[in-house]
């Protein structure tokens, strides 16, 4: 998704909505190779957290009077689609995949914090915790 | 983007809400039309004085127990709507946007200042409690009370359908009182949402009641005996002419919030990219139809010689020109859009009026909402696009008059002190706001202005909860505001005993 004017909404839905489906794909892991399921349910565990971290932040600094209208002008969101687990050969595709939609991920929620130094410092805040996560995340599947 | 889904999928009948039952009323219905597609959303009865009077006489009922009932009961009333009202949030806001047309952003962000009032009234127990002292005189101690006082009338405007009313509905109950809430018959949904959550939460039946209607449900309100005191937000000419006088006559205490038209000072010192910005907000948001947008924008050339002051102003009128014309109109429920039509075409029509009746005073047409495209999906009858004002002077009637449209007047003053007197000339005093990286700038602005509301460095200096929304001049009138300690007072008597035992 790029847009000269991304309204605050439209980018805090794509992010809920990556994380969604990042959560869907590491549950999909997790019955796929029962051995690393600990690590896959704990990557699945970290998006849905985010989820709501990110939504709850958003909708409780936004207000009439600070952030309405606010656009992330010149914000180019990554698209790709996130993987489908049944769909990958074995593990070492999995960790690739994952390795991936973490990078992807994290700076995507980076280049947003960026772009929301103007808004209620809560937002890019917790923009940069979400992105630390997905980091984190990453270090568990490289050690697989 | 695609559309979000609509929460409302075929017109509501609405009715009136009185002693915990929904009542048909036998007044004539109007239609609720969603401005960006002009569909109809819903029907609205314009209630009669008799069924007004039917809700008062529950409220006063109800009143009895109400004003008996402990404090922490009140407010778990209170908190499980907050409760209820997040479990909506979603939903609450589509509303606000169908039956209105505002952006989903700015409904989301009206939803969230509409829950933290209850939020905030839920602290009932601390915010009411009175004061004593002992040994007034030897022997002798003196308690402060405060007490509610029966039935209050809550009138709702158009422009913010959802927030407005909990300006003062959940601080009337929270203090013990009973409420009889009008909202604005345009777009009254949402008021049926939140009693339908307050019914949820546990209120007492004839707690909170609903009366649809227009002038006939006001008048009855303003002249009934058994109403303690009136809370509105509209325009000046009905706050100034008919509320605050009849109220007067009638003995009733009274809020009533006017219209505005709100300076924004730009130093030479401003940080320009994030003030224009925050002015894009400000002046287009709602589609201007807000009485805290600023709309008249004035260059200060404070310390700077005649030739830096204008290129100043060139600087801040391209990038403020810029700005304005990247803003998307259309239908607020794509997440895309960042400005939803006017109310309704009549109100489109008047805004375009202002601007053609603007230029031809002589201001400089820099650019034109009259002209846009169409936005997918919409029909154009009350969209109107950004327009922007250059060269515009004090003696203008659209630099003294509410627009209310997205409409902003560029203006120039040669000193803060000047910039201050066009402020103070103005008839009108509910905010202004001033964009500066000098603190003894921003001190005399904010120690100086005659304005309830000031911005530093803000677009929209609106007060959280928990501070009185305040104003000044033809903006405001009352004595005690809405909001935080102003409005706990107001729905309140203060007792005073003085007490000694032999």
């Amino acid at each position: 998704m790029t847009d000269a004017s991304l309204t605050a909404s439209a980018v805090m839905s794509h992010l809920a909505a990556q994380e969604q489906a990042a959560e869907q794909f590491y549950r999909g892991l997790a019955a796929r190779f029962a051995p690393q399921q600990a690590v896959w349910s704990r990557c699945a565990q970290a998006c849905a957290k985010n989820q709501v971290q990110v939504a709850r932040s958003y909708q409780e600094t936004i207000s009439d009077a600070l952030e309405v209208g606010y656009t992330f002008a010149g914000l180019t969101l990554d698209a790709t689609p996130v993987p489908c687990a049944d769909a990958l050969a074995d593990l070492a595709a999995a960790v690739e995949q994952a390795l991936a939609l973490e990078e992807r991920a994290a700076s995507a929620y980076e280049q947003v914090a960026e772009c929301a130094e103007g808004l209620l410092a809560t937002i890019p805040r917790t923009l940069r915790r979400a992105a630390e996560i997905r980091r984190r995340n990453a270090a568990l599947i490289a050690a697989l | 983007m695609a559309l979000l889904p609509n929460p409302i999928s075929q017109p509501l009948e609405l009715q009136n809400y009185i002693d915990g039952f929904w009542e048909p009323s036998a007044g004539q219905m109007r239609d609720v039309v969603n401005p960006a597609t002009l569909e109809t959303v819903g029907r609205v009865p314009l209630s009669t004085p008799a069924e007004f009077d039917q809700a008062v006489q529950a409220a006063k009922t109800a009143f009895y127990e109400w004003r008996r009932t402990p404090p922490l009961a009140r407010a778990r009333c209170l908190l499980r709507l907050r409760d209820l009202m997040e479990q909506n949030f979603e939903e609450l806001s589509r509303i606000q946007t169908v039956e209105h047309g505002k952006t989903i952003d700015e409904s989301r962000g009206e939803t969230r200042r509409g829950i933290e009032m209850v939020e905030v009234a839920a602290g009932i127990p601390s915010l009411m409690m009175g004061s004593n002292l002992e040994d007034i005189a030897s022997g002798i101690d003196e308690f402060l009370i405060r007490q509610p006082l029966g039935v209050f009338g809550i009138i709702g405007p158009y422009n913010f359908p959802f927030m407005v009313p909990l300006w003062f509905a959940p601080f009337a109950v929270a203090t013990g009182n009973t409420i009889v809430v009008k909202p604005s018959s345009e777009d009254p949904i949402s008021q049926v949402k939140i009693v339908e959550l307050a019914e949820e939460a546990g209120f007492p039946d004839g707690v909170w009641n609903i009366v649809h209607g227009g002038r006939d449900v006001v008048g009855a309100m303003l002249d009934h005996p058994d109403i303690q005191g009136v809370c509105f937000v509209g325009s000046t000419p009905v706050a100034k002419e008919v509320i605050y006088p009849r109220c007067g006559a009638t003995g009733k205490r009274v809020i009533a919030q006017g219209g505005a038209k709100n300076f924004a000072l730009v130093m030479p010192d401003a940080d320009l990219p994030r003030t224009v910005a925050a002015c894009m907000n400000s002046f287009f948001g709602n589609a201007g139809q807000r009485c805290l947008a600023n709309a008249n924008l004035v260059v200060v050339g404070e310390g700077l010689t005649p030739s830096e002051h204008a290129a100043l102003y060139d600087e801040i009128a391209s990038l403020f020109v810029q700005a304005a014309r990247n803003i998307t109109i259309g239908n607020g429920l794509d997440e895309a859009v960042q400005m939803g039509p006017l109310r309704d075409p009549g109100k489109k029509q008047g805004v375009a009026q202002r601007i053609a009746d603007a230029v031809a005073e002589g201001a400089e047409l820099l650019l034109d909402g009259r002209v846009y495209e169409t936005p997918v999906g919409c029909q154009p009858d009350a969209f109107l696009g950004p327009t922007v004002l250059g060269r515009v002077t004090p003696d203008m009637a659209v630099a003294q008059e509410e627009v209310f449209g997205p409409v902003a007047a560029l203006m120039s003053a040669a000193s803060l002190d000047e910039a201050i007197a066009m402020i103070h000339a103005n008839p009108f005093g509910n905010a202004a706001s001033i964009f500066t990286s000098s603190g003894a700038w921003a001190r005399k602005f904010r120690y100086d202005v005659e304005c309830g509301n000031i911005g530093v460095n803000i677009g929209i200096a609106a007060p959280m909860a928990f501070f009185p929304f305040s104003g000044m001049k033809d903006s405001f009138f009352g004595d005690l505001h809405g909001q935080g300690e102003d409005v706990i007072r107001f729905f309140t008597e203060s007792k005073v005993v003085v007490e000694r035992w032999f």
